[in-house]
């Protein structure tokens, strides 16, 4: 059987920690945020451009440093998400939500840091999960087409977390963007849907190219839509550092997303975008600050970016231990790995176990190196806030063009982050909320594929979702999810009239 | 005056950014004059990849990169052109200059289902490419789960025809190759299975591992890992010979089907009015890069046979495939 323990764990850090080892681990971070803080190159945009860079190290150096590339632009995508509301790939819109109402109101610094800080935590946990949840991670495989439905079905309730006060203008947004996800050839039967005949379309549309226009650019339009003499001053920065208060109250969000992101990052198929929007949610309904969530709250950056990196080390677990890749970024590591000669599966930690545990205790490393060098960087990227907007905006916009063409090397991608940022920019005059818009277009192809591949397997029986008992777990929270969501506003009303009438003179002295 | 000098400075501004994104393009060269001294000093390369970076033919094509880069005293980048299932890399390619500057995959006969089927809108066929040669192949195989009640490549077969529909295959693309080789079984052995669609190639072996489909069939690279770990077990190689990754397992014709090999060639190709010297150019460096030892093992690692085969020899060989496959795809394309 496989060695898995804290040993080998201790064994791999004695390994990272030579000189070359941790150069290569720090190289890979700082040219990983570099890259990854343009807006549109996320991490595995920058891991494939940067992947010459390794061609002539060791395995295990080149491995480690590939890792840290991919960390170092996830992080770089926080940064423009927080300062700029430019989320750099699709799992940073969480953090956008919060952080850059933090930066509007002067405390950017606090959000980076508070940011960094989650990120460390959710790597750590995510590695301490690592070494106990690796022998047991082929139980993730019991998750199937049938669960992976359920799974996306149940993700639909995160909607009320981003509703606002109006659920119906939620709803429609979510409608939108279920409508958006079904452009493209349907994978089951092969159906094209508004395609028009153009094969950029075939694949439907791009998530990174349209969340950089919905979120980014429609930030842009409204900023142009204040005319010139509406442009705000450049921001105010106040104080750097997070106080105490935003500490304390980071805490539990931190672990929280940590357990949240480790858990998804496990399944197949993964749905990476949806877990830290799943993070922001929880904490919204268990927050004391409730209100103050989209007004910038900072649990709504705690959880989702510790969710986001501990998600980032877990979806390594099938790879390393199955010889899985379960997502496009963990694709390109285990392209990595067979470029360095290395078979990625259970016979790694058997023929390479040194390689093996060296590139798992470099995720701790990594994610250490990226919170010693964000805390004072956080002083250099907010002075771009100190860039008066009309500057600013101009810059931003060249360099979402060059982002969203570097996707893909598509100029139709362009097209696209244009056309969404229009549709975002209409939907903030309206004031209809956005995140449930990514959010169906996020779950849209999850839930349709996967019910697709349900009834492909069961040869159209429906009681495929009915089978085993994570299938009937999962309906069992679904059903309770829609009849509490039903009936808490009946209860709410309820208890309103009762509370009303009881201290009803009370309520006039106020 | 004034004018002159915004024009002037547009134009700078403009050159500047052409440079800069590496778009200026060769103006003086013609592609007669070029052949002689390609690639010039310091001019960049592109090997189009139509597909996502971490799939196989990207990942081979970086380990390639850098021994050509080296022959031809010239950078060469691999550029991921994702999307269409593969139509818009090949588009891409096919409508690229004839200068030798842009090469990319055109692997057979996987390529065939790109063009074949017209609902994939490709604008190419086979007289827009030129091949340069071909570095490496890929056997195509057929695996179930390790607790598969099925040993043999005709036990399973005989299951499928003693149950028609019912037994599961995965492909990790509706349409890609998994799909278009599961229909010609079906077609040329008189077998019908129930074919279930993945995202990826790995959501694929997952399904397989984790006993949620029958059996999978597609690029023996793509099981190896899981293979050699004993997850899995492979009951067949399609083809003529067995693989040299695999001695062990029976080839399908040696269990008693007459099916054609479906082994893909990982060939590279570039637009079919390139001068031919500088084809001739290209071919020699890709030839010697698939020689270099440090590629081969590598190649190895990626459970990919390295073997070489020319311009010349993959053209005829594509032309073949296509005359064997066209019929079947049609047929296919009726069916649906």
């Amino acid at each position: 059987m496989i060695n898995i323990g804290f040993d080998q764990l201790l064994g791999g850090l004695a390994t990272v920690f030579t000189p070359e080892h941790l150069l290569f681990a720090l190289l890979g971070c700082v040219l990983g945020m570099l890259v990854g803080v343009l807006p549109g190159f996320g991490p595995a945009a920058a891991v494939s451009l940067l992947i010459p860079v390794t061609f002539g190290l060791d395995a295990t150096s080149a491995i480690i440093m590939l890792a840290a590339i991919l960390y170092g632009a996830a992080y770089g995508g926080t940064t423009t998400a927080v300062l700029l509301r430019i989320p750099g790939e699709a799992s940073s819109i969480a953090t956008t939500l919060d952080g850059y109402q933090m930066a509007k109101k002067g405390r950017g610094g606090p959000a980076l840091v508070i940011a960094a800080l989650a990120s460390f935590v959710g790597g750590l946990i995510g590695v301490v999960g690592f070494v106990v949840v690796a022998p047991f991670s082929r139980l993730a495989l019991e998750f199937g087409a049938p669960e992976l439905f359920l799974v996306s079905l149940l993700g639909f309730a995160l909607i009320t977390s981003f509703a606002g006060n109006n659920p119906a203008k939620a709803l429609l947004s979510a409608a939108a963007g279920l409508a958006i996800a079904t452009v493209g050839v349907d994978s089951g039967v092969g159906i094209a849907r508004f395609t028009f005949d153009m094969p950029e379309l075939f694949d439907g549309l791009g998530l990174v190219a349209v969340v950089m226009g919905i979120f980014g650019l429609s930030e842009v339009l409204g900023q142009a839509q204040k005319g010139p003499l509406g442009v705000p001053s450049p921001l105010k920065v106040a104080r750097l550092m997070p106080t105490r208060t935003d500490l304390r109250r980071s805490a539990f969000p931190s672990l929280r997303g940590s357990l949240i992101g480790f858990f998804m990052g496990l399944l197949p198929g993964s749905p990476g975008a949806a877990t830290s929007l799943a993070s922001y949610a929880a904490e919204k309904k268990l927050s004391k600050h409730r209100h103050e969530f989209g007004k910038g709250a900072v649990e709504g950056i705690a959880g989702p970016e510790s969710a986001n990196n501990a998600l980032a080390v877990s979806s390594m677990i099938p790879l390393f231990t199955l010889g899985i890749p379960t997502s496009a970024t963990v694709a390109i590591m285990a392209g990595a790995f067979t470029m360095n000669g290395l078979i990625p599966g259970p016979l790694l930690f058997r023929d390479n176990p040194d390689v093996a545990w060296a590139i798992i205790a470099s995720l701790i490393v990594g994610n250490l190196i990226l919170l010693l060098l964000n805390v004072p960087l956080a002083r250099v990227w907010i002075t771009v806030l100190k860039v008066p907007f009309h500057y600013l905006m101009a810059a931003i916009l060249a360099f979402m063009f060059l982002g969203t063409y570097s996707i893909n090397g598509s100029p139709f991608d362009i097209l696209i982050m244009l056309g969404a940022g229009v549709l975002g920019y209409i939907f903030q005059l309206v004031k209809v909320p956005l995140t449930p818009l990514v959010l169906g277009l996020i779950l849209g192809p999850l839930l349709e594929e996967n019910f697709q591949r349900s009834l492909a397997l069961s040869r159209g029986d429906y009681g495929v979702f009915l089978q085993g008992p994570i299938s009937l777990t999962l309906l069992a929270v679904i059903t309770a999810a829609v009849l509490f969501g039903a009936v808490r506003p009946l209860i709410a009303s309820m208890l309103k009239k009762k509370s009303r009438t009881a201290i009803a003179p009370k309520e006039l002295a106020k | 005056m004034k004018k002159l000098t915004a024009l002037t400075t547009t134009a700078l501004a403009a050159s500047i950014a052409l440079a800069l994104t590496g778009c200026g393009g060769q103006g003086g060269s013609t592609s007669t004059t070029a052949a002689a001294d390609f690639p010039k000093a310091g001019s960049t390369l592109e090997w189009i990849v139509p597909g996502a970076p971490g799939a196989a033919n990207d990942t081979l094509a970086r380990i390639m990169a850098p021994a050509v880069q080296a022959d031809l005293g010239a950078t060469v980048n691999v550029v991921n052109k994702e999307g269409g299932s593969q139509v818009i890399g090949l588009n891409y390619l096919a409508q690229s200059k004839p200068n030798g500057l842009t090469f990319g995959y055109t692997n057979v006969p996987s390529i065939l289902g790109r063009y074949l089927d017209p609902s994939k809108k490709a604008a190419f066929d086979r007289s827009s490419f030129t091949p340069v040669g071909s570095f490496a192949s890929n056997d195509v195989i057929i695996g179930v789960n390790k607790d598969s009640k099925y040993k043999t490549i005709k036990e399973l077969f005989d299951a499928v025809k003693a149950e028609p529909g019912k037994i599961t295959a995965g492909t990790d693309s509706r349409a890609g190759d998994d799909h278009i080789f599961l229909r010609i079984l079906e077609k040329e052995l008189d077998l019908d299975f129930n074919i279930v669609h993945y995202g990826s190639g790995g959501d694929k072996v997952a399904a397989l591992v984790s006993g949620e489909i029958d059996f999978a069939i597609g690029g023996v690279s793509s099981f190896f890992g899981q293979y050699k770990s004993g997850d899995i077990k492979i009951l067949t190689v399609i083809d003529d010979e067995a693989s040299s990754f695999l001695p062990e397992v029976p080839t399908l014709e040696s269990a008693g089907y007459d099916v054609e090999p479906m082994t893909n060639n990982f060939a590279v190709s570039v637009p079919s009015k390139t001068p031919k010297e500088v084809v001739a150019r290209l071919e020699s460096a890709l030839k010697k890069a698939s020689e270099d030892p440090t590629v081969q093992e590598k190649l190895k690692g990626a459970a990919t046979q390295s073997d070489w085969v020319s311009g010349s020899d993959i053209s005829a060989l594509w032309e073949k495939r296509e005359q064997q496959m066209k019929p079947v795809i049609d047929e296919l394309l009726q069916q649906q």
